[in-house]
C-alpha cells in the first residue's frame, strides 16, 4: 500500500517514508507569538518576584530579577531554534508533526484514528492572524496533537484534508 | 423550522439553563461574601444586613447573567457534510469538527433545571479520551429534529453497518482453584501489601485527633520506649522487621483472596466474562474487539510453579466503571488460551518480521535516579558519622544495578504478521501483546546522545496503554515506525 506525502501546494508528489518527509515549516509570525507569550510569562514572574522580595531586601531583588532576565534571554534564543525545527507533514494515510530541541520528536497519527479536529485561535495568535489545528485521537497518552502557527488558509486546508481522509477510511 | 445546515445557537431556553447553572456555581461566592460582610453590617441592624444580602444576590445574578449571555451567544453549531461543527469559546475561539460516524454514543441529560423548562442536554461521545465536552441544550422539538438529521446523515455515511453488541453465548466455563490463587499470591512481590498496611495506618493516624491529649501522649511514650528498646539490639531489629514482613504478607494474601476468590471465567467467541470476589462478587466483561493489550508476566517463582500473571486491558473509555478496564489474573497456567482466543490462529505460527533490542541506554536510564538517591543518602549518613549505615544505600545501588542489567537485557520489540510484542520487566519477564489495530499514535524520540550512539526511543500509544521502548538502533526504529503505521491500515 502506498503512503505518499501530500504537499499543500502540489499534492502527492512522491513516495515518502517518515524519515525522508519534507516538513512544512510553520509561519514566521509564530515566533512573534512565542516571543510575546514568553515575555508575558517572564514579566509576570518578574513582577511577582519584585512584589515578594521588596518586602525583604534589595540585594535579593537584584539577584532574582537578573536571574529571571538571563533565563528569559536564553528562552528567547531557544524559541527561535524551536520554531526552526517545528514542522508538519501530511501523507496519504497519516499526519506527522516534528518538534523539540533537546529531545527532538516526530509524532504520527493515522487519519483512521482521528476522532475530532479543531481549529483554534487564542488572543495572542489572533493578533498575528494565526491558527492552530488540534487533532484528537483515542490514545491513552498523547491524546491530541496540535499544529500551531498556521495561516487561516493552511489551517482550513489541513482540516479539510483530514476530514476528507476520514470519509474515505 | 431549523435545518441545522447553517451555524445556529441552541434553543432560547438554553440561556436560562446556562444562567441557572452559573448562578448555582456562583452561590459559593455569594455565601463567602455574605459571611465576610454581615459581621461588619451588624451595627447597622437588620436593614444593613438585608441590604448586604440583597447586594450579594443582585451581584451574583448580574455576574451569572453576563456569563450566561457570553456563553450562550458564543456557542453555535451546525451539521455539514456529515460533520457536527461546534463553534465555541470567547477568549480562545475554537471550531471543533466531529465526524458523525465517529460519535459512538449520544447521551442526554434532564436535570431539575432542564425539566423545569422542558429542555434536554445532549452530549456527544467519541472514542477520544481527551475530547471537548460538547453539550447542546435543546428543547424537545429541536432535539427530535437534530436526532432525525443525525440518523439520516449516519445512514448516508454507513448504509449497512449494523453495530449490535455481540450476543452472550458462553461456550465454556472455567473455574480457577483457590490453591493456585494462594500460590500465585505468594509468588508476587509481597511488598505490595505495604499499600494495605499504609491505608491501615492512615486510618489509625486519622483517628488520633479524636483521642484526648493524655491518651495520645501515653501512646507516643509507649512507642518511643518500644523503638528505643529495639534500636539498642540488632537481633530485635531483625525480629521486628520479620514480624512486619509477615504482617505485610498476610495483608497481601488477604487482599488477593478478598478480591479474586472463587474466580470463574465464561468464554464465548467474542466475550470473556469473569466473576470473582469473596465478600462482594464482581463481574467483568471483556469484548474481543475492545481488548487492546494482553500482558503476561512471569517471575522466577512463577516460572518454577508453571504460572503466569495475565493482565487483560481494554480501552479506558470503553468501561464506564473505574478500574473495570483492567483485570489481573493470578496463578493462570494457560496464557496461550487467551492469546489464541484474542490473536486467532496467527499466534505462534509465523516467525517475527523484525526485532529491535534496547541498548545500554536502558541501563543508564534505570540507574540514574537510584544512583543520585544512594549518593545523597550516603553523603547525609557520612555527615552524621553513621558509617555503618552506608551499607543500606550501597545495597540499594547494587540492587538497582542488577535490576538495570535485567531491564536492558529484556527490553525489545518484536513485530509479527498481525500483532507485536513489547518485552520488558526487570526481575520478572513481561510480554505485552498488542494488535496493530490498537495503535493510535506512534512517536520517535531522539535524545542528546543520539548523534553519538544512534539510538532513539519509540513510543506507541493505544487506547489503554502507552509503551516506551528506549535506546533502540535508529535504523531499526525507523523501519519499525513505518511498519507499524503501515500495519494499522
Amino acid at each position: 500500500m502506498t503512503n505518499l506525502q501530500i504537499k499543500l501546494e502540489c499534492p502527492m508528489e512522491e513516495v515518502t517514508p517518515v524519515e525522508e518527509l519534507r516538513y512544512e515549516s510553520i509561519e514566521p509570525q509564530y515566533r512573534s507569538v512565542q516571543i510575546s507569550l514568553t515575555c508575558i510569562g517572564y514579566v509576570i514572574l518578574a513582577a511577582l518576584a519584585l512584589f515578594f522580595l521588596l518586602l525583604d531586601n534589595s540585594l535579593w531583588v537584584i539577584l532574582c530579577e537578573s536571574a529571571i532576565l538571563v533565563t528569559m534571554l536564553i528562552n528567547l534564543i531557544i524559541v527561535r531554534k524551536a520554531w526552526l525545527f517545528k514542522g508538519y507533514a501530511l501523507r496519504e494515510n497519516d499526519l506527522s508533526f516534528r518538534s523539540g530541541i533537546v529531545f527532538p520528536t516526530i509524532t504520527t497519527i493515522p487519519y483512521l484514528k482521528v476522532q475530532q479536529v479543531s481549529v483554534k485561535q487564542n488572543p495572542i495568535s489572533k493578533l498575528f492572524n494565526l491558527y492552530a489545528v488540534e487533532v484528537v485521537n483515542g490514545a491513552q497518552a498523547m491524546a491530541s496533537l496540535s499544529i500551531p502557527g498556521l495561516t487561516e488558509e493552511k489551517a482550513t486546508q489541513i482540516k479539510n484534508i483530514i476530514i476528507n481522509k476520514l470519509r474515505n477510511v | 423550522m431549523s435545518d441545522y445546515m447553517h451555524p445556529q445557537r441552541m434553543s432560547p431556553g438554553a440561556f436560562f439553563i446556562i444562567f441557572l447553572k452559573t448562578l448555582r456555581k456562583s452561590l459559593g461566592l455569594f455565601i463567602t461574601v455574605a459571611i465576610i460582610s454581615i459581621p461588619k453590617a451588624l451595627s447597622s441592624g437588620i436593614l444593613g444586613i438585608g441590604t448586604i444580602i440583597l447586594l450579594c444576590i443582585g451581584g451574583c445574578m448580574v455576574l451569572s447573567a453576563i456569563e450566561a449571555f457570553l456563553s450562550y451567544f458564543s456557542k453555535k453549531f451546525y451539521i455539514n457534510k456529515g460533520n457536527l461543527i461546534f463553534i465555541h469559546g470567547i477568549i480562545n475561539r475554537e471550531n471543533t469538527i466531529v465526524p458523525l460516524d465517529r460519535i459512538h454514543s449520544l447521551r442526554t441529560k434532564m436535570g431539575v433545571f432542564y425539566r423545569l423548562l422542558d429542555m434536554r442536554g445532549i452530549i456527544f461521545d467519541t472514542l477520544a479520551t481527551k475530547q471537548e465536552e460538547i453539550e447542546l441544550i435543546l428543547d424537545e422539538h429541536d432535539w427530535q429534529q437534530l436526532l432525525s438529521l443525525i440518523e439520516k446523515e449516519e445512514n448516508i455515511l454507513r448504509p449497512s453497518t449494523p453495530n449490535d453488541p455481540p450476543e452472550y453465548d458462553p461456550t465454556s466455563t472455567v473455574h480457577y482453584p483457590t490453591k493456585n490463587l494462594l500460590l500465585a499470591a505468594l509468588c508476587q512481590n509481597h511488598l505490595k501489601g505495604m499499600a494495605a498496611l499504609g491505608s491501615f495506618f492512615g486510618i489509625v493516624f486519622g483517628n488520633l485527633s479524636d483521642l484526648d491529649e493524655n491518651t495520645t501522649n501515653s501512646i507516643a511514650n509507649h512507642l518511643e520506649d518500644f523503638f528505643d528498646g529495639i534500636i539498642a539490639s540488632p537481633p530485635k531489629i531483625i525480629l521486628f522487621l520479620a514480624i512486619i514482613y509477615i504482617v505485610i504478607l498476610l495483608l497481601w494474601i488477604g487482599r488477593i483472596l478478598l478480591k479474586y476468590y472463587d474466580m470463574t471465567m465464561s468464554h464465548s467467541k467474542k466475550i470473556l466474562t469473569f466473576t470473582y470476589g469473596l465478600i462482594t462478587r464482581a463481574t467483568n466483561r471483556f469484548l474481543h474487539d475492545k481488548i487492546c493489550t494482553i500482558r503476561i508476566k512471569r517471575n522466577i517463582l512463577e516460572k518454577k510453579f508453571g504460572f503466569s500473571t495475565i493482565m487483560l486491558k481494554q480501552a479506558v473509555n470503553v468501561s464506564a466503571e473505574k478500574g473495570k478496564d483492567v483485570l489481573n489474573l493470578y496463578g493462570f497456567d494457560n496464557s496461550s488460551f487467551f492469546l489464541k482466543w484474542w490473536l486467532g490462529d496467527d499466534f505462534g505460527k509465523f516467525p517475527h518480521l523484525i526485532t529491535a533490542k534496547s541498548g545500554r541506554g536502558v541501563f543508564f536510564h534505570s540507574i540514574l535516579l537510584p544512583s543520585l538517591i544512594a549518593i545523597a543518602a550516603a553523603i547525609i549518613m557520612a555527615h552524621f558519622q553513621m558509617y555503618i549505615w552506608i551499607i543500606i544505600p550501597l545495597i540499594y545501588l547494587l540492587f538497582s544495578f542488577v535490576s538495570g542489567i535485567y531491564k536492558m537485557r529484556r527490553s525489545r520489540i518484536s513485530l509479527y504478521s498481525s500483532y507485536f510484542i513489547i518485552h520488558n520487566g526487570s526481575l520478572a519477564e513481561i510480554e505485552n501483546f498488542v494488535k496493530y489495530s490498537s495503535i493510535e499514535v506512534v512517536r520517535i524520540r531522539r535524545t542528546p546522545f543520539t548523534r553519538w550512539f544512534h539510538r532513539v526511543s519509540l513510543v506507541i500509544s493505544t487506547p489503554g496503554t502507552t509503551f516506551l521502548v528506549r535506546s533502540i538502533k535508529e535504523e531499526e526504529a525507523k523501519q519499525i515506525y513505518e511498519l507499524l503505521l503501515d500495519s494499522i491500515r
